[in-house]
Protein backbone atom coordinates (compact mmCIF):
# COMPACT_ATOMS: atom_id res chain seq x y z
CA UNK A 1 0.00 0.00 0.00
CA UNK A 2 0.95 3.62 -1.29
CA UNK A 3 2.39 5.99 2.13
CA UNK A 4 -0.15 8.18 0.94
CA UNK A 5 -2.80 5.71 0.98
CA UNK A 6 -2.28 5.30 4.67
CA UNK A 7 -2.21 8.83 5.27
CA UNK A 8 -5.69 9.07 3.64
CA UNK A 9 -7.26 5.77 5.27
CA UNK A 10 -5.81 7.23 8.99
CA UNK A 11 -7.20 10.85 8.49
CA UNK A 12 -10.65 9.31 6.69
CA UNK A 13 -11.35 7.42 9.79
CA UNK A 14 -10.43 10.10 12.29
CA UNK A 15 -12.21 12.58 10.60
CA UNK A 16 -15.79 10.81 10.10
CA UNK A 17 -15.82 9.21 13.77
CA UNK A 18 -14.95 12.73 15.09
CA UNK A 19 -17.01 15.02 13.21
CA UNK A 20 -20.15 12.76 12.27
CA UNK A 21 -19.30 10.03 14.85
CA UNK A 22 -19.58 7.32 12.44
CA UNK A 23 -17.35 4.45 12.21
CA UNK A 24 -16.28 3.80 8.92
CA UNK A 25 -13.91 0.88 7.69
CA UNK A 26 -11.35 1.07 4.74
CA UNK A 27 -12.02 -1.98 1.93
CA UNK A 28 -8.27 -4.13 2.09
CA UNK A 29 -8.64 -6.56 -0.48
CA UNK A 30 -8.34 -3.94 -3.57
CA UNK A 31 -5.44 -2.45 -4.93
CA UNK A 32 -4.89 1.11 -4.29
CA UNK A 33 -3.95 1.66 -7.68
CA UNK A 34 -6.16 3.20 -10.26
CA UNK A 35 -5.76 4.82 -13.98
CA UNK A 36 -7.25 8.12 -14.76
CA UNK A 37 -9.56 9.41 -16.50
CA UNK A 38 -12.48 8.38 -14.50
CA UNK A 39 -16.32 8.80 -14.29
CA UNK A 40 -17.73 9.87 -11.05
CA UNK A 41 -21.83 9.88 -10.45
CA UNK A 42 -23.05 11.40 -7.15
CA UNK A 43 -21.53 14.06 -5.17
CA UNK A 44 -18.00 14.46 -5.42
CA UNK A 45 -15.68 17.10 -3.50
CA UNK A 46 -12.40 18.19 -4.48
CA UNK A 47 -9.19 20.26 -3.23
CA UNK A 48 -6.31 20.53 -5.10
CA UNK A 49 -3.02 20.90 -3.54
CA UNK A 50 0.07 23.13 -5.23
CA UNK A 51 3.51 22.89 -4.15
CA UNK A 52 6.04 20.30 -3.26
CA UNK A 53 3.42 17.80 -3.34
CA UNK A 54 0.65 18.63 -6.03
CA UNK A 55 -2.60 17.26 -7.31
CA UNK A 56 -5.90 16.84 -6.27
CA UNK A 57 -8.14 14.60 -3.65
CA UNK A 58 -11.47 13.68 -4.49
CA UNK A 59 -14.16 12.21 -2.11
CA UNK A 60 -16.87 10.91 -3.98
CA UNK A 61 -20.29 9.98 -2.17
CA UNK A 62 -23.55 8.54 -3.77
CA UNK A 63 -25.91 11.21 -3.26
CA UNK A 64 -27.99 9.81 -1.12
CA UNK A 65 -25.05 8.80 1.83
CA UNK A 66 -23.81 12.62 1.57
CA UNK A 67 -27.41 13.19 2.44
CA UNK A 68 -27.36 10.67 5.63
CA UNK A 69 -23.42 12.21 5.79
CA UNK A 70 -24.71 15.53 6.39
CA UNK A 71 -27.95 15.29 8.31
CA UNK A 72 -25.91 13.48 10.84
CA UNK A 73 -23.33 16.76 11.18
CA UNK A 74 -26.21 19.52 10.69
CA UNK A 75 -29.39 17.40 12.17
CA UNK A 76 -31.56 17.44 9.83
CA UNK A 77 -33.05 15.25 7.60
CA UNK A 78 -32.82 13.52 4.50
CA UNK A 79 -35.94 14.52 3.46
CA UNK A 80 -35.65 18.13 3.94
CA UNK A 81 -32.30 18.78 3.72
CA UNK A 82 -31.04 21.29 0.67
CA UNK A 83 -28.29 20.50 -1.51
CA UNK A 84 -26.49 23.75 -0.86
CA UNK A 85 -26.02 22.30 2.86
CA UNK A 86 -25.13 18.39 1.15
CA UNK A 87 -22.55 20.65 -1.12
CA UNK A 88 -20.75 22.48 2.04
CA UNK A 89 -21.02 19.45 4.36
CA UNK A 90 -19.11 17.47 1.76
CA UNK A 91 -16.81 20.16 0.82
CA UNK A 92 -15.51 20.73 4.23
CA UNK A 93 -14.62 17.01 4.99
CA UNK A 94 -12.71 17.20 1.61
CA UNK A 95 -11.10 19.73 2.92
CA UNK A 96 -10.11 18.15 6.07
CA UNK A 97 -8.97 14.89 4.34
CA UNK A 98 -6.78 16.88 2.43
CA UNK A 99 -5.35 19.03 4.89
CA UNK A 100 -4.67 16.02 7.02
CA UNK A 101 -2.71 14.81 4.12
CA UNK A 102 -0.91 17.90 3.31
CA UNK A 103 0.10 18.02 7.30
CA UNK A 104 1.51 14.40 6.87
CA UNK A 105 3.36 15.33 3.27
CA UNK A 106 4.50 19.11 4.68
CA UNK A 107 6.39 16.90 7.84
CA UNK A 108 7.80 14.51 5.43
CA UNK A 109 9.45 18.16 3.49
CA UNK A 110 6.79 18.11 0.59
CA UNK A 111 5.57 21.42 1.52
CA UNK A 112 1.98 22.78 -0.66
CA UNK A 113 -0.80 24.61 -0.35
CA UNK A 114 -4.39 24.23 -0.81
CA UNK A 115 -7.42 25.14 -2.58
CA UNK A 116 -10.82 26.07 -1.22
CA UNK A 117 -12.81 23.00 -2.05
CA UNK A 118 -15.50 22.60 -5.19
CA UNK A 119 -17.83 20.19 -4.97
CA UNK A 120 -19.52 18.60 -8.35
CA UNK A 121 -22.91 16.64 -8.93
CA UNK A 122 -24.16 14.71 -11.87
CA UNK A 123 -24.09 11.45 -13.52
CA UNK A 124 -20.17 10.34 -14.91
CA UNK A 125 -18.79 12.98 -14.72
CA UNK A 126 -15.34 12.88 -15.66
CA UNK A 127 -11.51 13.59 -13.91
CA UNK A 128 -8.72 13.21 -15.18
CA UNK A 129 -5.21 14.05 -14.70
CA UNK A 130 -1.85 14.61 -16.28
CA UNK A 131 1.99 14.26 -15.44
CA UNK A 132 1.43 12.37 -12.35
CA UNK A 133 2.78 9.79 -10.42
CA UNK A 134 0.80 8.88 -7.66
CA UNK A 135 -2.66 7.47 -8.97
CA UNK A 136 -4.54 6.15 -5.71
CA UNK A 137 -7.51 4.87 -5.18
CA UNK A 138 -9.23 4.01 -1.62
CA UNK A 139 -12.85 2.79 -0.50
CA UNK A 140 -14.66 3.09 2.54
CA UNK A 141 -18.14 1.91 4.28
CA UNK A 142 -19.86 2.50 6.46
CA UNK A 143 -22.53 -0.22 8.15
CA UNK A 144 -21.05 -2.92 6.84
CA UNK A 145 -23.49 -1.39 3.43
CA UNK A 146 -22.46 -1.22 -0.54
CA UNK A 147 -24.45 1.57 -0.63
CA UNK A 148 -22.43 3.34 1.76
CA UNK A 149 -19.81 3.89 0.11
CA UNK A 150 -16.67 6.46 0.05
CA UNK A 151 -14.45 6.72 -2.65
CA UNK A 152 -11.27 8.80 -2.17
CA UNK A 153 -9.25 9.54 -5.43
CA UNK A 154 -5.56 10.83 -4.94
CA UNK A 155 -3.72 11.98 -8.41
CA UNK A 156 -0.75 13.89 -7.52
CA UNK A 157 2.73 14.55 -8.21
CA UNK A 158 6.01 14.99 -5.65
CA UNK A 159 8.46 17.48 -7.21
CA UNK A 160 12.20 16.98 -6.34
CA UNK B 1 -24.37 40.24 29.19
CA UNK B 2 -23.47 37.06 27.13
CA UNK B 3 -20.03 37.38 26.11
CA UNK B 4 -19.71 37.48 21.91
CA UNK B 5 -18.46 34.86 20.10
CA UNK B 6 -17.64 35.59 16.50
CA UNK B 7 -17.05 32.09 14.22
CA UNK B 8 -15.67 33.36 10.78
CA UNK B 9 -15.52 30.23 8.12
CA UNK B 10 -17.14 29.85 4.85
CA UNK B 11 -18.53 26.18 5.71
CA UNK B 12 -21.95 26.66 7.33
CA UNK B 13 -21.28 23.17 8.95
CA UNK B 14 -18.26 24.79 10.70
CA UNK B 15 -20.80 27.09 12.24
CA UNK B 16 -23.39 24.59 13.34
CA UNK B 17 -21.12 22.37 15.13
CA UNK B 18 -19.78 25.89 16.90
CA UNK B 19 -23.04 26.75 17.34
CA UNK B 20 -24.28 22.71 18.99
CA UNK B 21 -21.18 23.34 21.19
CA UNK B 22 -21.73 26.56 22.88
CA UNK B 23 -25.99 26.02 23.37
CA UNK B 24 -25.69 25.71 26.65
CA UNK B 25 -23.77 28.40 27.62
CA UNK B 26 -24.87 32.19 27.84
CA UNK B 27 -23.14 33.35 24.67
CA UNK B 28 -24.47 35.48 21.83
CA UNK B 29 -22.63 33.55 18.13
CA UNK B 30 -22.35 35.90 15.25
CA UNK B 31 -21.04 34.03 12.14
CA UNK B 32 -19.44 35.87 8.66
CA UNK B 33 -18.51 33.34 5.83
CA UNK B 34 -15.00 34.41 5.00
CA UNK B 35 -12.27 37.69 6.15
CA UNK B 36 -13.68 40.99 4.93
CA UNK B 37 -16.81 39.55 6.22
CA UNK B 38 -14.99 38.79 9.59
CA UNK B 39 -14.03 42.45 10.10
CA UNK B 40 -16.75 43.66 9.42
CA UNK B 41 -18.96 41.75 11.99
CA UNK B 42 -15.65 42.27 14.64
CA UNK B 43 -15.91 46.21 13.86
CA UNK B 44 -19.23 46.13 14.42
CA UNK B 45 -20.26 43.59 17.58
CA UNK B 46 -16.65 43.90 19.13
CA UNK B 47 -16.34 40.55 20.03
CA UNK B 48 -15.17 39.11 23.11
CA UNK B 49 -13.21 36.20 20.83
CA UNK B 50 -12.95 35.28 17.24
CA UNK B 51 -12.64 31.77 15.87
CA UNK B 52 -10.95 32.17 12.60
CA UNK B 53 -10.94 29.83 10.02
CA UNK B 54 -7.60 29.88 7.58
CA UNK B 55 -8.79 28.65 4.07
CA UNK B 56 -11.32 30.65 3.03
CA UNK B 57 -12.35 32.12 -0.05
CA UNK B 58 -12.49 36.36 -0.76
CA UNK B 59 -9.75 36.77 2.31
CA UNK B 60 -8.23 34.16 4.12
CA UNK B 61 -7.75 33.93 7.84
CA UNK B 62 -3.79 34.38 7.64
CA UNK B 63 -4.63 38.11 5.88
CA UNK B 64 -7.64 38.62 8.17
CA UNK B 65 -5.74 38.13 11.67
CA UNK B 66 -3.13 40.30 9.76
CA UNK B 67 -5.90 43.14 9.27
CA UNK B 68 -7.10 42.73 12.44
CA UNK B 69 -3.90 43.17 13.98
CA UNK B 70 -2.98 46.30 12.71
CA UNK B 71 -6.06 48.21 13.72
CA UNK B 72 -6.05 49.75 16.98
CA UNK B 73 -9.49 48.88 17.66
CA UNK B 74 -10.03 45.29 16.90
CA UNK B 75 -5.86 44.30 18.18
CA UNK B 76 -6.92 43.16 21.45
CA UNK B 77 -9.70 40.57 20.40
CA UNK B 78 -8.30 37.22 21.12
CA UNK B 79 -8.01 34.99 17.95
CA UNK B 80 -8.32 31.34 18.23
CA UNK B 81 -7.71 29.53 14.40
CA UNK B 82 -9.09 26.95 13.32
CA UNK B 83 -7.26 24.89 10.65
CA UNK B 84 -7.33 21.70 8.54
CA UNK B 85 -3.52 21.54 8.25
CA UNK B 86 -1.77 20.07 11.27
CA UNK B 87 2.13 20.43 10.09
CA UNK B 88 4.55 21.37 12.40
CA UNK B 89 5.78 24.68 9.36
CA UNK B 90 1.95 25.73 9.35
CA UNK B 91 1.06 25.58 13.26
CA UNK B 92 4.47 27.62 13.61
CA UNK B 93 3.64 29.89 10.82
CA UNK B 94 -0.03 30.94 12.26
CA UNK B 95 1.75 30.75 16.07
CA UNK B 96 3.90 33.70 15.16
CA UNK B 97 1.13 35.93 14.14
CA UNK B 98 -0.30 36.74 17.40
CA UNK B 99 -2.90 34.22 18.05
CA UNK B 100 -4.45 32.97 21.35
CA UNK B 101 -4.51 29.05 20.35
CA UNK B 102 -5.50 26.91 17.70
CA UNK B 103 -7.79 24.01 16.70
CA UNK B 104 -6.78 21.23 13.91
CA UNK B 105 -9.81 20.09 12.12
CA UNK B 106 -11.29 17.29 13.17
CA UNK B 107 -12.48 19.06 16.29
CA UNK B 108 -14.36 17.69 19.08
CA UNK B 109 -17.16 20.10 20.36
CA UNK B 110 -15.98 19.44 23.97
CA UNK B 111 -13.04 20.33 22.46
CA UNK B 112 -13.70 23.79 21.08
CA UNK B 113 -15.40 24.50 24.41
CA UNK B 114 -12.63 24.12 26.40
CA UNK B 115 -10.01 26.29 24.65
CA UNK B 116 -12.26 29.10 24.05
CA UNK B 117 -12.57 28.79 28.10
CA UNK B 118 -9.34 28.87 28.96
CA UNK B 119 -9.71 32.24 27.14
CA UNK B 120 -13.16 33.46 27.77
CA UNK B 121 -15.44 33.34 31.19
CA UNK B 122 -17.71 30.77 29.98
CA UNK B 123 -21.02 30.40 31.86
CA UNK B 124 -23.73 27.65 31.72
CA UNK B 125 -26.56 29.34 30.00
CA UNK B 126 -29.30 30.52 32.42
CA UNK B 127 -26.79 31.27 35.02
CA UNK B 128 -26.90 35.16 34.74
CA UNK B 129 -30.74 35.73 33.81
CA UNK B 130 -31.41 32.49 35.94
CA UNK B 131 -35.08 31.40 36.24
CA UNK B 132 -34.63 29.49 39.71
CA UNK B 133 -35.32 26.23 39.21
CA UNK B 134 -37.67 24.78 41.98
CA UNK B 135 -38.44 21.29 43.58
CA UNK B 136 -41.35 21.02 40.41
CA UNK B 137 -38.52 21.49 37.91
CA UNK B 138 -36.44 17.93 36.61
CA UNK B 139 -32.99 18.02 37.53
CA UNK B 140 -30.56 15.42 36.84
CA UNK B 141 -28.27 13.75 39.50
CA UNK B 142 -25.41 11.42 38.32
CA UNK B 143 -24.62 8.58 41.18
CA UNK B 144 -21.21 6.92 40.51
CA UNK B 145 -21.23 4.46 42.80
CA UNK B 146 -20.25 0.89 42.72
CA UNK B 147 -23.10 -0.38 45.33
CA UNK B 148 -26.18 -1.25 43.13
CA UNK B 149 -27.75 -1.06 46.72
CA UNK B 150 -26.83 2.74 47.45
CA UNK B 151 -28.06 4.19 43.54
CA UNK B 152 -31.22 2.18 44.43
CA UNK B 153 -31.51 4.04 47.94
CA UNK B 154 -31.29 7.27 46.34
CA UNK B 155 -33.33 6.55 43.37
CA UNK B 156 -36.49 5.45 46.01
CA UNK B 157 -35.71 8.37 47.67
CA UNK B 158 -36.06 10.53 44.77
CA UNK B 159 -39.66 8.91 44.57
CA UNK B 160 -42.21 10.32 42.12
CA UNK B 161 -40.52 13.84 42.48
CA UNK B 162 -38.63 15.14 38.83
CA UNK B 163 -35.55 14.40 40.18
CA UNK B 164 -33.67 11.72 37.86
CA UNK B 165 -31.08 9.43 38.57
CA UNK B 166 -28.67 8.35 36.27
CA UNK B 167 -26.48 5.41 38.05
CA UNK B 168 -23.08 4.47 36.87
CA UNK B 169 -20.98 2.14 38.21
CA UNK B 170 -17.42 3.47 37.10
CA UNK B 171 -16.37 6.21 36.02
CA UNK B 172 -15.72 5.78 32.57
CA UNK B 173 -19.99 5.43 32.26
CA UNK B 174 -20.28 8.54 34.27
CA UNK B 175 -17.39 10.03 31.86
CA UNK B 176 -19.22 8.82 29.01
CA UNK B 177 -22.42 10.70 30.54
CA UNK B 178 -21.47 13.67 31.35
CA UNK B 179 -19.75 14.15 27.80
CA UNK B 180 -23.15 14.20 26.69
CA UNK B 181 -25.49 15.78 29.09
CA UNK B 182 -24.58 17.81 32.07
CA UNK B 183 -26.08 16.85 35.74
CA UNK B 184 -27.15 19.19 37.99
CA UNK B 185 -25.47 17.74 40.66
CA UNK B 186 -23.13 14.26 40.74
CA UNK B 187 -22.79 12.20 43.81
CA UNK B 188 -19.65 9.65 43.77
CA UNK B 189 -17.96 7.16 46.52
CA UNK B 190 -14.67 8.55 47.28
CA UNK B 191 -13.59 4.47 47.89
CA UNK B 192 -13.78 3.39 44.07
CA UNK B 193 -10.38 1.61 43.64
CA UNK B 194 -7.32 3.10 42.58
CA UNK B 195 -8.59 6.65 43.59
CA UNK B 196 -10.90 6.84 40.50
CA UNK B 197 -13.30 9.52 42.53
CA UNK B 198 -10.89 12.05 43.08
CA UNK B 199 -9.22 11.62 39.56
CA UNK B 200 -12.89 12.17 38.41
CA UNK B 201 -13.63 15.07 40.36
CA UNK B 202 -10.64 16.82 38.79
CA UNK B 203 -11.50 15.99 35.48
CA UNK B 204 -14.78 17.51 36.44
CA UNK B 205 -13.43 20.43 37.35
CA UNK B 206 -11.05 20.55 34.45
CA UNK B 207 -13.63 20.69 31.89
CA UNK B 208 -15.00 24.06 31.01
CA UNK B 209 -18.79 22.57 31.06
CA UNK B 210 -18.72 20.47 34.25
CA UNK B 211 -16.57 22.68 36.47
CA UNK B 212 -19.41 24.43 38.04
CA UNK B 213 -21.18 21.25 39.18
CA UNK B 214 -21.81 20.42 42.57
CA UNK B 215 -20.03 16.88 43.37
CA UNK B 216 -20.34 15.23 46.47
CA UNK B 217 -18.50 12.52 47.83
CA UNK B 218 -20.09 9.47 49.23
CA UNK B 219 -18.28 7.69 52.31
CA UNK B 220 -18.58 5.09 55.18
CA UNK B 221 -18.13 6.87 58.33
CA UNK B 222 -14.65 6.09 59.31
CA UNK B 223 -12.95 6.88 56.02
CA UNK B 224 -11.87 9.84 57.90
CA UNK B 225 -8.49 10.11 55.56
CA UNK B 226 -10.44 9.82 52.23
CA UNK B 227 -12.75 12.21 53.44
CA UNK B 228 -10.21 14.72 54.26
CA UNK B 229 -8.96 14.46 51.02
CA UNK B 230 -11.98 14.97 49.24
CA UNK B 231 -12.77 18.03 51.16
CA UNK B 232 -9.52 19.12 50.68
CA UNK B 233 -9.09 19.05 47.38
CA UNK B 234 -12.31 20.92 46.58
CA UNK B 235 -15.92 18.18 46.84
CA UNK B 236 -18.73 20.39 47.72
CA UNK B 237 -19.22 18.09 50.48
CA UNK B 238 -19.62 14.25 51.97
CA UNK B 239 -22.58 12.01 53.05
CA UNK B 240 -21.62 9.56 54.92
CA UNK B 241 -23.30 5.96 54.93
CA UNK B 242 -25.98 4.92 56.10
CA UNK B 243 -27.77 7.85 53.99
CA UNK B 244 -29.77 9.99 55.68
CA UNK B 245 -31.95 10.94 52.96
CA UNK B 246 -33.65 13.39 54.07
CA UNK B 247 -30.28 15.52 54.57
CA UNK B 248 -29.03 14.23 51.05
CA UNK B 249 -32.32 15.81 49.88
CA UNK B 250 -32.53 19.09 51.72
CA UNK B 251 -28.10 19.45 51.21
CA UNK B 252 -28.66 18.48 47.19
CA UNK B 253 -31.25 21.16 46.75
CA UNK B 254 -29.26 23.92 48.22
CA UNK B 255 -26.49 22.71 45.99
CA UNK B 256 -28.41 23.00 43.02
CA UNK B 257 -29.51 26.65 44.19
CA UNK B 258 -33.45 25.30 43.96
CA UNK B 259 -35.54 27.32 45.45
CA UNK B 260 -37.48 24.80 48.18
CA UNK B 261 -39.63 27.55 49.45
CA UNK B 262 -42.83 25.21 48.36
CA UNK B 263 -41.88 22.90 50.86
CA UNK B 264 -42.73 25.37 53.93
CA UNK B 265 -45.00 28.20 52.20
CA UNK B 266 -48.11 28.37 50.07
CA UNK B 267 -50.23 30.93 48.21
CA UNK B 268 -53.67 30.44 48.70
CA UNK B 269 -56.45 32.85 47.87
CA UNK B 270 -55.75 35.89 49.70
CA UNK B 271 -53.66 34.60 52.11
CA UNK B 272 -50.09 33.31 52.82
CA UNK B 273 -49.65 30.07 54.94
CA UNK B 274 -46.83 29.02 56.11
CA UNK B 275 -45.69 25.22 57.45
CA UNK B 276 -43.60 24.78 60.83
CA UNK B 277 -42.88 21.01 60.09
CA UNK B 278 -42.73 18.63 63.16
CA UNK B 279 -39.29 18.19 65.05
CA UNK B 280 -37.34 20.12 62.45
CA UNK B 281 -33.31 18.71 62.40
CA UNK B 282 -31.06 21.81 62.49
CA UNK B 283 -31.08 21.95 58.18
CA UNK B 284 -34.93 22.20 57.90
CA UNK B 285 -34.81 24.67 60.26
CA UNK B 286 -32.09 26.39 58.36
CA UNK B 287 -33.69 26.31 55.06
CA UNK B 288 -37.03 27.11 56.38
CA UNK B 289 -35.96 30.29 58.29
CA UNK B 290 -33.64 31.48 55.38
CA UNK B 291 -37.19 31.63 53.15
CA UNK B 292 -39.07 33.19 56.68
CA UNK B 293 -38.03 37.58 55.45
CA UNK B 294 -38.10 37.16 51.90
CA UNK B 295 -41.14 35.04 51.60
CA UNK B 296 -43.11 37.53 53.89
CA UNK B 297 -41.36 40.67 51.96
CA UNK B 298 -42.65 38.97 48.78
CA UNK B 299 -46.43 38.54 49.83
CA UNK B 300 -46.59 42.47 50.99
CA UNK B 301 -45.02 43.49 47.67
CA UNK B 302 -48.07 41.68 46.04
CA UNK B 303 -50.66 43.04 47.98
CA UNK B 304 -51.19 40.39 50.50
CA UNK B 305 -51.65 40.71 54.10
CA UNK B 306 -53.02 37.64 55.60
CA UNK B 307 -50.57 34.92 56.91
CA UNK B 308 -51.53 31.55 59.09
CA UNK B 309 -49.03 30.14 60.53
CA UNK B 310 -49.73 26.62 60.35
CA UNK B 311 -48.32 24.52 63.49
CA UNK B 312 -50.88 21.94 63.37
CA UNK B 313 -48.03 18.96 62.35
CA UNK B 314 -45.95 20.11 65.77
CA UNK B 315 -46.30 17.51 68.14
CA UNK B 316 -43.67 18.71 70.45
CA UNK B 317 -42.91 22.50 71.37
CA UNK B 318 -38.85 23.20 72.04
CA UNK B 319 -37.12 26.20 71.62
CA UNK B 320 -36.27 25.80 68.18
CA UNK B 321 -40.06 25.67 67.15
CA UNK B 322 -40.17 28.88 69.73
CA UNK B 323 -37.12 30.31 67.82
CA UNK B 324 -39.25 29.74 64.41
CA UNK B 325 -42.29 30.99 65.35
CA UNK B 326 -41.19 34.23 66.89
CA UNK B 327 -38.87 34.71 63.72
CA UNK B 328 -41.86 34.59 61.63
CA UNK B 329 -43.99 36.41 63.98
CA UNK B 330 -41.58 39.09 64.19
CA UNK B 331 -41.25 39.97 60.93
CA UNK B 332 -44.93 39.66 60.06
CA UNK B 333 -44.94 42.71 62.75
CA UNK B 334 -42.41 44.32 61.26
CA UNK B 335 -44.33 44.25 57.14
CA UNK B 336 -47.31 45.16 58.73
CA UNK B 337 -48.60 41.21 58.57
CA UNK B 338 -51.53 40.16 60.07
CA UNK B 339 -51.21 36.72 61.42
CA UNK B 340 -52.83 33.48 63.19
CA UNK B 341 -51.71 30.70 64.64
CA UNK B 342 -53.00 26.88 63.56
CA UNK B 343 -52.34 24.48 66.07
CA UNK B 344 -53.53 21.30 68.10
CA UNK B 345 -54.73 21.66 71.49
CA UNK B 346 -51.50 20.20 72.51
CA UNK B 347 -49.61 22.22 70.69
CA UNK B 348 -51.63 25.29 72.12
CA UNK B 349 -51.24 24.18 75.94
CA UNK B 350 -47.46 23.57 75.68
CA UNK B 351 -47.23 27.13 73.43
CA UNK B 352 -48.57 28.66 76.69
CA UNK B 353 -45.62 27.57 78.84
CA UNK B 354 -42.99 29.89 76.97
CA UNK B 355 -43.22 33.32 77.82
CA UNK B 356 -43.15 34.66 74.17
CA UNK B 357 -46.10 32.74 72.75
CA UNK B 358 -48.04 32.42 75.73
CA UNK B 359 -50.53 34.40 74.11
CA UNK B 360 -50.84 33.30 71.06
CA UNK B 361 -54.42 32.58 70.20
CA UNK B 362 -54.09 29.02 68.50
CA UNK B 363 -57.07 28.34 65.89
CA UNK B 364 -57.79 24.32 65.44
CA UNK B 365 -57.76 24.60 61.46
CA UNK B 366 -56.79 26.84 58.30
CA UNK B 367 -60.45 27.59 57.51
CA UNK B 368 -61.51 29.16 61.12
CA UNK B 369 -57.71 30.64 61.33
CA UNK B 370 -58.56 32.61 57.91
CA UNK B 371 -62.20 33.42 58.63
CA UNK B 372 -60.90 35.22 61.45
CA UNK B 373 -58.97 38.24 59.78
Amino acid sequence: MHLVSSFIRGGMREIFSTMLTMEITSVEDIPDEIEPPLRLSGVTGQVSLAGKFNGSVYLNFPEQFSKVCACSILGSTPETIAPEEVNDVIGELTNMVTGSLKSKMTDRGFNCQLSVPSVMRGENVEIDSNHINIKLYNEFHYDGKAENVIKVYVFARLEE
Amino acid sequence: MPLKILSVDDSKMIHTVIGKAFKSYNVDLIFASNGVEGLAAAAREKPDIMILDVTMPVMDGIETLGKLKADPSLKDIPVIMLTAEAGKENVIKIARIGIRDYIIKPFTEQLVVERVGRVIDLQPRGTSEAKVKTLDDPVNILVVEDKPAIIEQIRDAAGNSPWKIIGCGQCGEAIDYTSKEIPDVILISISLPDKAAFNFFQMMRANQRTKSVPVFGLSVKTAVEEQNQAQAIGFNGIFTKPLDMQELQYRLSKAMGLDTSKRYFQLEGNAMFVRIPNDPSTIVATEMTGYIQPKLREMVDSGLSKLVVDASEVQKVDMGIIKMMLNIVQNAKELGVKFRVVGTQAFGDQAQSYEDTKDFEIYPDRQSALSSF
